[in-house]
């Protein structure tokens, strides 16, 4: 029962994050990661399986899966969000995936046609990884590959790419 | 008046009117039109930048919607600082739905206490993937109209001034076009000034307007032709008329003249001849003869009348009839006529009583005119009054003198008044027969008032009387004129009847120059019975003939005469010294007396004559006088005519032509009798008559004055201790002069008797 109001608390920060610019050195890092996540996600467009939902898998273990988690339900454009954790890099049927492991081959391994690739780490994107967040100081700010992001299908809007930290191409 | 621009614009003429009506017209559309650029520019100006940055803040709020979204103040802040290139904005910023401001751009030369004064705002909401997550707001200075006109005006003032010339020599081609047919009109006009052709046309206009005019004109140019060619043909027929009228007119002066000489002359002998009668059957005491003649004698004088009458008239309306104004008392005129017509009223127990306004003073117009036009009246209310009263009264109306004659005779109906002044008009034939008279008075009264400048006014009722006013300039226009001489009336050659004659040394000689045997003979009769010897011609050159032969006393000349006339021997006699010695009386049925004195007649009577004035005249040279007479008189032809006068007379004159050459001659010379006029440069008659009155009174010589002047009281009154007797210049002949002196000094000398 506490975890479940942990999570609603969380998720109710989370969504009151997105209509107030992002304090990073007042929130704790997962949940200013998730929040980051979430709105990096308005800014790309993703051709999905479904219509009506976008399929968020996060890798079991992930520091932040449980700030993630919190995003269940959430909308991008059009459609929720449906957050679930996955064993292993078994991201099949996943439209974004958020690694634990973020070496060269589980990259890799997550990398697909349609599939946005995201971790942690200055090297992320090195490697193949679609949008990678780096913690700056108190600042969490984010990285794009956008020859990964083209190779996946994926169109990251401009605005987005300004705003990030190192754009690879 | 020509000073303010519309008393300019008034004073152009059309053309530069019209074109410069069209230019300001054209400047202010201009003017106009580039205001409404101006406000045009203005507006769209306005417009469009509204439209640009509501877009620009729409594009920054697109744009910095995810700086906003991930916090990114440096983005945030680089997306709104891109409007920088923008002057207008001058604030961007974004508002954060909490309202605090997340990001702010100030443009720097902006003052931050008056930022949002005068600024629009304009907001756009900054939404990201539907959810609103700011605003921004950015505020705008538009730019002012001034900056609008101080950016623009050059290329405006550019264009109006192109448009301005464009316009301007538009108009002048356009006015060109417009003028033409009036060029043509007025060219036309002018040449019709020129030429006086009315017959010519203006061609045919296309102009519809300018047809109307050019059709008319020539309509009007027809009409004139039409009335010109008409008032020629009228003018013509006038001036036919006229000329014809002018020849009836004198014809029937002509004949009027004539016809009055031919009357005159034998009436000149019943009259003369009736007198000697009379006297001549007074002294044998045949009473009932007596009356007879006397009859004749009357008969004679009306006749006489009746012809002057119409002599006069015939001459007012020939315009011979001359005015001879000069200065005189028309107050003392006034009183002369009414002891002139107190004989006549008499006759019929009428009493004549005369009123004269205090104010009338003097005039200077005709008096013998006025005296007679007067006595016309003054008899007229005497005949038709009887038992009565005859009242004439003057007074002062302004520069006018009116003088009325009433009488309280029979008095006049309207119609009677209406036909007054017509000649031969009486109130019927009845009057005629019962008062007498030819009608003719009025009629001559009325045209001598018009002569004077003046008229007539009548009053009257049947049976209560008569009222005439007549009324006259005090000062008539005109100046005395020597009177013309009338026709000359032509008689049949004569010769020289001079007989033979048998010289009495005691008698004076008289020399009877007329071609009339009756005028001739009834002067010879009284002549004779003057103690005369008499002797006659027919004509002048036999006359003159005589006057070298005899040296008669005294010479009764006629004028009118065949082969040589009065004239004639005048001038003759005028060139012989020996014969200017002799006097030379004119008798004339012409009244030109100053051309005869000029002449150097002694003296003109004018036939018919009375034999009182004949024997006047023979009386006067039948005794000759003696004594040194001064003249003095600065007018030499009237110091010529007055010293012959008293030559002829016997006197030894001496003239001088002013007072200080007067008192001169006085001093070294004695004189027996001083002539002096009063008007004279220099040391005048009365300073003359003053130094001579200093003179012990045996060696002071008798001063006679003779002058144009017309004399104050006070003047007259000094004079009259001073002088013998004051002569008026005007119509004063020289016998006349020198019979009044000779009366006045002294006594003819037995011995003195002409010889």
């Amino acid at each position: 029962m506490k975890r479940n109001l942990a999570a609603l608390a969380l998720a109710a920060f989370a969504v009151s994050g997105l209509s107030s610019p992002v304090q990073a050195q007042s929130r704790s890092a997962d949940q200013l990661e998730a929040a980051i996540v979430f709105k990096i996600l308005k800014f790309v467009t993703l051709t999905t399986r479904s219509e009506e939902s976008l399929s968020f898998c996060v890798e079991r273990g992930a520091k932040s899966a449980p700030a993630l988690l919190s995003l269940q339900g959430q909308r991008v454009r059009e459609q929720r969000l449906a957050v679930r954790l996955v064993n292993g890099q078994n991201f099949r049927g996943c439209d974004v995936a958020y690694l634990r492991d973020t070496s060269a081959a589980a990259i890799e391994k997550a990398r697909a046609k349609g599939r946005l690739v995201i971790g942690r780490g200055t090297r992320f994107i090195d490697a193949n990884g679609t949008i990678g967040l780096v913690q700056t100081g108190g600042q969490i700010r984010f990285e794009v590959n956008l020859d990964e992001a083209e190779r996946a299908g994926l169109k990251i809007s401009s605005r987005l790419v300004r705003l990030a930290a190192r754009v690879e191409r | 008046m020509t000073s303010s621009p519309t008393g300019i614009i008034a004073s152009l003429p059309f053309r530069a009117k019209l074109t410069v009506l069209t230019g300001s017209s054209v400047a202010l559309a201009l003017l106009l039109a580039c205001f409404g650029l101006f406000g045009l520019q203005f507006q769209t100006d306005r417009t469009l930048a509204s439209q640009r940055h509501a877009q620009l803040a729409s594009v920054i709020a697109s744009n910095v919607g995810p700086a906003v979204l991930f916090g990114d103040h440096e983005v945030a802040f680089e997306t709104l600082a891109s409007a920088d290139a923008i002057k207008d904005v001058h604030v961007v910023e974004v508002v954060l739905n909490d309202g605090e401001v997340f990001s702010q751009y100030v443009r720097p030369e902006t003052d931050p206490a008056t930022q949002s004064v005068g600024k629009e705002l304009f907001q756009s909401e900054i939404v990201i993937d539907g959810e609103r997550v700011g605003s921004l707001r950015m505020q705008v200075a538009h730019r002012t109209i001034f900056d609008i006109i101080a950016e623009t005006w050059g290329a405006i003032l550019g264009l109006f001034l192109l448009c301005l010339a464009l316009a301007t020599l538009v108009s002048r081609v356009l006015n060109q076009m417009a003028f033409r047919p009036i060029e043509q009109l007025v060219e036309a006009m002018r040449s019709i000034e020129r030429s006086g052709n009315f017959a010519m046309r203006l061609p045919p206009e296309h102009d519809r307007d300018f047809a109307v005019i050019s059709t008319s004109f020539n309509s009007m140019l027809s009409v004139i032709e039409r009335s010109s060619e008409a008032l020629k043909k009228n003018a013509n027929d006038l001036r036919e008329a006229r000329d014809e009228a002018e020849q009836a007119s004198t014809a029937k002066s002509q004949f009027l003249a004539n016809m009055s000489h031919e009357l005159r002359t034998p009436l000149n002998a019943i009259l003369g001849y009736a007198e000697v009668l009379r006297d001549e059957l007074g002294r044998n005491g045949s009473e009932q003869s007596l009356e007879d003649v006397q009859w004749i004698h009357t008969s004679a004088q009306q006749l006489l009348e009746l012809i002057n009458g119409i002599l006069d008239l015939s001459k007012i309306e020939a315009g011979k009839m001359e005015l001879d104004c000069h200065d005189f008392k028309i107050g003392d005129l006034v009183g002369e006529v009414g002891k002139m017509l107190e004989p006549l009223a008499a006759q019929k127990d009428n009493r004549v009583s005369v009123h004269v306004a205090k104010d009338l003073g003097r005039a200077r117009t005709d008096s013998v005119k006025v005296r007679q036009a007067l006595l016309n009246l003054g008899s007229n209310a005497c005949k038709f009054t009887e038992a009565g009263q005859i009242i004439i009264a003057a007074r002062r109306a302004g520069q006018d003198a009116a003088i009325t004659v009433s009488d309280t005779g029979i008095g006049m109906s309207e119609e009677t008044i209406a036909r007054l002044f017509e000649p031969f008009s009486q109130a019927d034939t009845s009057t005629t027969r019962r008062f007498g008279g030819t009608g003719l008075g009025l009629a001559i009264t009325q045209r001598f008032a018009e002569i004077l400048g003046g008229r007539i006014e009548v009053d009257s009722k049947v049976g209560i009387g008569s009222s005439f006013t007549l009324i006259i300039p005090l000062y008539a226009e005109g100046s005395e004129g020597r009177p013309e001489g009338s026709a000359l009336m032509g008689t049949p050659s004569s010769t020289t009847l001079a007989g033979r004659l048998v010289r009495d040394s005691r008698q004076p000689l008289a020399l009877v120059i007329d071609d009339e045997p009756s005028a001739t003979q009834l002067i010879t009769r009284i002549a004779e019975q003057a103690g005369y010897q008499v002797l006659a011609a027919e004509d002048g050159a036999s006359g003159l003939s005589l006057m070298r032969q005899h040296e008669p006393s005294l010479v009764l000349l006629d004028l009118s005469m065949p082969h040589c006339d009065g004239w004639e021997v005048l001038a003759a006699v005028e060139k012989d010294d020996a014969l200017s010695k002799i006097p030379v009386v004119v008798v004339s049925v012409s009244d030109e007396e100053r051309r005869t004195y000029d002449a150097g007649a002694s003296d003109h009577l004018t036939k018919p004559i009375s034999s009182q004035q004949i024997k006047e005249v023979l009386d006067q040279y039948a005794q000759r006088r003696s004594g040194r007479v001064l003249l003095v008189e600065n007018d030499p032809a009237t110091a010529a005519l007055y010293s012959r006068g008293l030559q002829q007379m016997g006197y030894d004159v001496s003239v001088v032509y002013n007072g200080e050459a007067a008192i001169g001659l006085l001093q070294s010379d004695e004189f027996e009798i001083v002539v002096t006029d009063l008007d004279m440069e220099g040391t005048c008659g009365f300073e003359l008559i003053e130094n001579i009155s200093q003179i012990p009174r045996d060696a002071r010589p008798s001063v006679f004055v003779v002058t144009g002047l017309s004399l104050e009281d006070a003047q007259s009154d000094r004079l009259e201790d001073q002088v013998v007797r004051v002569f008026a210049k005007n119509g004063l002949s020289p016998r006349r002069l020198a019979m009044e002196i000779a009366d006045r000094s002294m006594p003819a000398h037995p011995s003195q008797k002409v010889a």
